[in-house]
């Protein structure tokens, strides 16, 4: 009977749908609450950022021939290609790293005690609101000639001469995953605190043992946390400019510091434009790509 | 029952912002109770194309308390959401004491609603959720005091006045829940499945002091309810409502024991339906059942013409006889002891269940399954007819 | 085996061990989650504690463990740093001018946002949230040519709108977030007690969904009062905030006051966020 007489999916009762936002209706509408931002928006992100390819499309800054040069030059220059490709591997490896002990992590809070929790939640979201030059700036302690590895491993007798641990693609890797590390935590949390704890019970009740309860139940039932959680640390790891610049050195280059160099040591901004942009457009490919390629295993598995 | 004034020849204008009386001013709030009738005039709302509410009509005098009984989806909890003015309806009038509050919000419509979910503002104490609508009025902090204290004392609920509501229990939280809403006067009180959320234990003694407070006060309450029983131990009306109509509206005597339509007698209470075939037996009436046997009845209600209806019989009204000729045979499938009473489930001959409520005399043991007996109609019982 | 007596039952009980399968698999599950965690715990916690060892150093590097400890590079702190505190300051003013300003716009549009039907509300979410995904240094740069070609350069003007930019998607999230665990329920009870619908706003949404507010503002804060990307783009030779004040400092000479301003910086933010989760439940509101 139920099914019959519900309301239309989709579609709120027009008073119903007034009430939820009584607040402000009657002094002001939905559009001009949203305007300021909009406009702000408008004025300072979307204005710059489409400023910003229109310069790349150019030879100077004087602006006059409109060219794909700067894109020619970037993309049949090895160097360059090396430059980007470099950047999209490391955030790559950062994103599967994070992942790796992210992940496990998550599902240790999952199943704490509420002590634990307020515990380990805090442990999570500190690193997050620390400032990452001071974040970055530890793993200089840590990997530096005197660094806390290097010291070890020679009073172990491992090492005879201090070994150099910074300013290599590993040290960057391990550097990143601890900053963004929080960002695959949380998402992955909460889809997990979602998820009926009576499931678990129901599978190991069933027979399952904790593997397999684990990739047959909690894993795919909490991958769209995964996805979150993957997705912002792959966008914020590509274009972290501290970690990689300080950790990396000058010798090991990535795109937003070659930005940042080809703007302003090198004031070439039509080029500093042409690489921002192409970083741009990679992130939001892969970000739509694998939100597709979620979507389409979603699809498949729920028919 | 008061007579209303016909709204549709409309003497006040009906543009609300020139109404000479706005309700608020009517009554010092928290004081005095100036119970208001209320007429709902063919009241219909569709949400798009699905109608939940079908051209209403009725009309609930002053201080009378009417349970809007139904089944979920059934258009109750909408109708009363358009009394407090929540929605506006599609078609229709509502007046609430003599002027049409069509165009009245739900601030200005002296309508107090308690929502199922109490609906406590979680960031204030008791005693300020009690204020709130007094606040929202801006009346003086010492009259607003005098009248928390008193709606508290109503309600027994002094000793928790600085609690906040989720340290509250169910039973608490819905005294609250009532106080707040009675504090502001309202003229009429609309309770939206008022004990839904509460064990059943609680429900009972929460059920008790509703009715006493309505009774104590006088206000006129509109309460929506799925359960039968609520609606028949509290209201002095009922409407009984399905697919967004009134099928019948009654007192609760009338609605159990004189049901007008096949939904009303099967929703309210359990019935046996049978099949069969009405005829005229002198001055009663007989029905020859599809299932074997016949049942003689002193009058048949609501269809009396002769043919093939259907006969709703409670199983309190039948009663175990010898098998022989004007009883129905039956054999007992089941017999469940429920305290003061055994619901019996038997089986007819053909395969058809029937159940037999009796009064728990002592010995259960005739009642084995398997036991053959006949069943009778108890002498008087008001069985309904209706026409199949 | 064991008796076991029920009443005036006496019963032959066996007790039944867990079979070593079962056994191994438990243990094997727990002790994979177990170390992986631990490593992800020591990665997020050590170097903070180590930072912190290193800032009380008596020499003048940032070997570890340290020859000796003292306070000397908090004491240079105040001794002499005024470029740390000019930058500490001006890094302040940016941080909090910005936060107020997009959680004005931020929570006005989350207001709107939040009763919309579903679908607009998706497109304004993902829009507005885009600063989050996108790399900040393009946004910087895209900012520092629009500003050179219609304004008049940078000042802390542009310095303070670079931030906005950054730090309203985080207000707008927590405050969406709060508003849709606004029960519209508690707005019909107000406004069916008689309140209009101002009152109703400065009674109930606002102290509700207050929380949520707060800690988008305080997590805007931080991520303003953190930013280099944007900062390096916008903001003039001589506003230097302190973000790149303590990266020039690092990258010239591994100056120990480094770590003393890291000590105190994680000091304080740690404070704050344990402040912030008593009062308002920060840890709520970032995921």
């Amino acid at each position: 009977m139920s099914g019959t007489l519900a309301v239309p999916a989709g579609r709120l009762p027009p008073d119903a749908g007034a009430s939820s936002g009584s607040l402000a209706s009657r002094l002001l509408s939905d559009w001009q609450l949203v305007l300021p931002l909009g406009l702000f928006f408008l004025a300072f992100v979307f204005g710059p950022l489409a400023l910003l390819g229109y310069v790349s499309l150019h030879t100077n800054v004087s602006l006059e021939e409109v060219t794909l040069a700067q894109y020619t030059k970037f993309l049949f220059d090895d160097f360059n290609l090396g430059v980007l490709g470099a950047t999209l591997w490391l955030g790559l490896k950062v994103t599967v790293l994070t992942l790796l002990i992210g992940y496990p992590l998550a599902y240790l809070y999952s199943v704490a005690r509420p002590f634990w929790q307020k515990l380990l939640i805090l442990l999570i979201v500190l690193p997050l609101l620390t400032s990452a030059v001071v974040r970055t700036f530890a793993w200089l302690v840590i990997l530096g000639r005197q660094g806390i590895v290097n010291e070890t491993l020679l009073a172990l007798g491992l090492l005879e001469m201090p070994a150099k641990l910074l300013y290599t693609p590993t040290a960057v890797v391990v550097a990143l995953a601890q900053i963004e590390l929080p960002l695959m935590v949380l998402p992955i949390i909460t889809v997990l605190a979602s998820i009926d704890p009576n499931l678990r019970q129901a599978s190991q009740s069933l027979g399952a043992g904790s593997w397999r309860t684990f990739f047959q139940v909690i894993l795919p039932l909490s991958a769209p946390g995964v996805l979150a959680g993957c997705l912002l640390v792959y966008a914020s790891s590509v274009s972290a400019f501290v970690t990689q610049t300080l950790v990396g050195g000058g010798r090991q280059m990535f795109m937003p510091f070659y930005i940042y160099q080809q703007a302003i040591q090198a004031n070439n901004y039509p080029f500093a434009a042409a690489i921002a942009m192409i970083l741009l457009f990679s992130v939001l490919g892969i970000v739509v790509l694998v939100n597709l390629l979620a979507r389409r295993v979603r699809v498949l598995s729920h028919g | 029952m008061q007579v209303v004034a016909d709204p549709t020849v409309d003497e006040r204008p009906s543009d609300p912002s020139e109404a000479p009386v706005r309700p608020q001013e009517r009554a010092l709030p928290g004081t005095a109770y100036s119970a208001a009738n209320v007429l709902l005039q063919r009241v219909t709302h569709r949400y798009g194309a699905f109608t939940a509410v079908a051209d209403v009509d009725l009309e609930i005098a002053a201080g009378e308390f009417i349970a809007l009984l139904g089944p979920s989806g059934c258009g109750k909890t909408t109708l009363l959401r358009i009394i407090a003015g929540l929605m506006r309806q599609s078609e229709g009038h509502v007046t609430i004491g003599g002027e049409i509050v069509d165009a009245l919000p739900t601030n200005e419509r002296g309508a107090g609603i308690v929502f199922q979910s109490y609906a406590l503002f979680p960031h204030m104490t008791v005693t300020a959720n009690i204020d709130y609508g007094l606040r929202a009025r801006g009346m003086p902090k010492g009259e607003r005091s005098a009248i928390v204290a008193k709606m508290l004392s109503l309600v027994r609920m002094e000793q928790y006045a600085q609690r906040y509501p989720k340290q509250l229990s169910g039973g608490q939280q819905q005294r609250v829940a009532l106080a707040r809403t009675l504090a502001v006067s309202p003229r009429v009180l609309l309770l939206d499945e008022p004990f839904g959320a509460l064990d059943k234990n609680l429900r009972l003694g929460m059920q008790i002091e509703v009715k006493r407070l309505q009774r104590e006060l006088g206000i006129t309450t509109v309460m929506v309810t799925h359960d039968q029983e609520e609606a028949l131990s509290m209201a002095d009306r009922i409407a009984v409502m399905s697919e967004g109509r009134v099928e019948q509206l009654g007192t609760p005597e009338d609605i159990y024991d004189r049901p007008q339509t096949l939904f009303v007698a099967n929703f309210v209470g359990t019935a046996n339906l049978f099949s069969g075939r009405l005829a005229r037996d002198g001055e009663r009436f007989s029905i020859a059942l599809d299932a074997g046997g016949t049942l003689s009845i002193d009058a048949a209600s609501p269809c009396s013409r002769a043919g093939r209806v259907m006969v709703s019989v409670r199983p309190e009204q039948l009663v175990f006889a010898p098998l022989g000729p004007g009883t129905l045979p039956a054999t007992v499938e089941l017999a469940l002891p429920l305290g003061p009473s055994v619901v019996c489930e038997l089986a007819l001959d053909n395969g058809e269940k029937v159940k037999v409520t009796l009064a728990r005399t002592g010995a259960l043991a005739g009642l084995a399954a398997g036991t053959r007996t006949g069943l009778a109609l108890s002498p008087g019982a008001p069985v309904a007819v209706f026409q199949a | 085996m064991a008796d076991a007596t029920y009443g005036s039952l006496k019963v032959e009980v066996q007790m039944r061990g867990e079979s070593i399968a079962s056994r191994v698999e438990r243990w094997s599950f727990g002790s994979v989650i177990g170390l992986l965690s631990a490593a992800a715990i020591v990665l997020l916690v050590a170097p903070t504690l180590i930072v912190i060892i290193v800032s009380f150093t008596s020499g003048m590097s940032l070997r570890f463990p340290p020859p000796g400890y003292s306070l000397r590079w908090y004491e240079a702190l105040f001794t002499n740093s005024p470029d740390l505190w000019r930058a500490a300051k001006l890094s302040f003013q940016v941080a909090a001018l910005a936060t107020a300003i997009s959680t004005v716009l931020a929570v006005s549009a989350a207001l709107a946002i939040a009763r919309r039907p579903v679908l607009w509300a998706r497109f304004l979410d993902s829009v507005f949230m885009s600063p989050l995904m996108l790399p900040t240094l393009a946004l910087g740069l895209g900012l520092l040519v629009w500003f050179n070609l219609f304004g008049s350069g940078v000042s802390m003007t542009t310095l303070v709108i670079g931030h906005v930019a950054i730090t309203s998607p985080y207000i707008l999230r927590t405050t969406c977030a709060s508003l849709s665990q606004l029960d519209g329920v508690l707005l019909e009870s107000a406004k069916s007690l008689g309140a209009g619908p101002l009152f109703t706003f400065r009674t109930v949404t606002l102290p509700v969904i207050f929380p949520g507010i707060a800690a988008g503002a305080f997590i805007a804060f931080m991520m303003s009062f953190d930013n280099v990307a944007i900062s390096l783009f916008l903001s003039d030779a001589r506003s230097e905030v302190l973000p790149i004040r303590l990266w020039n400092i690092i990258e010239s000479n591994l100056d120990v006051r480094a770590a003393a301003v890291s000590g105190v910086l994680i000091a304080v933010t740690t404070v704050l966020v344990i402040l912030m989760e008593r009062v308002f439940g920060v840890s709520r509101h970032v995921r």
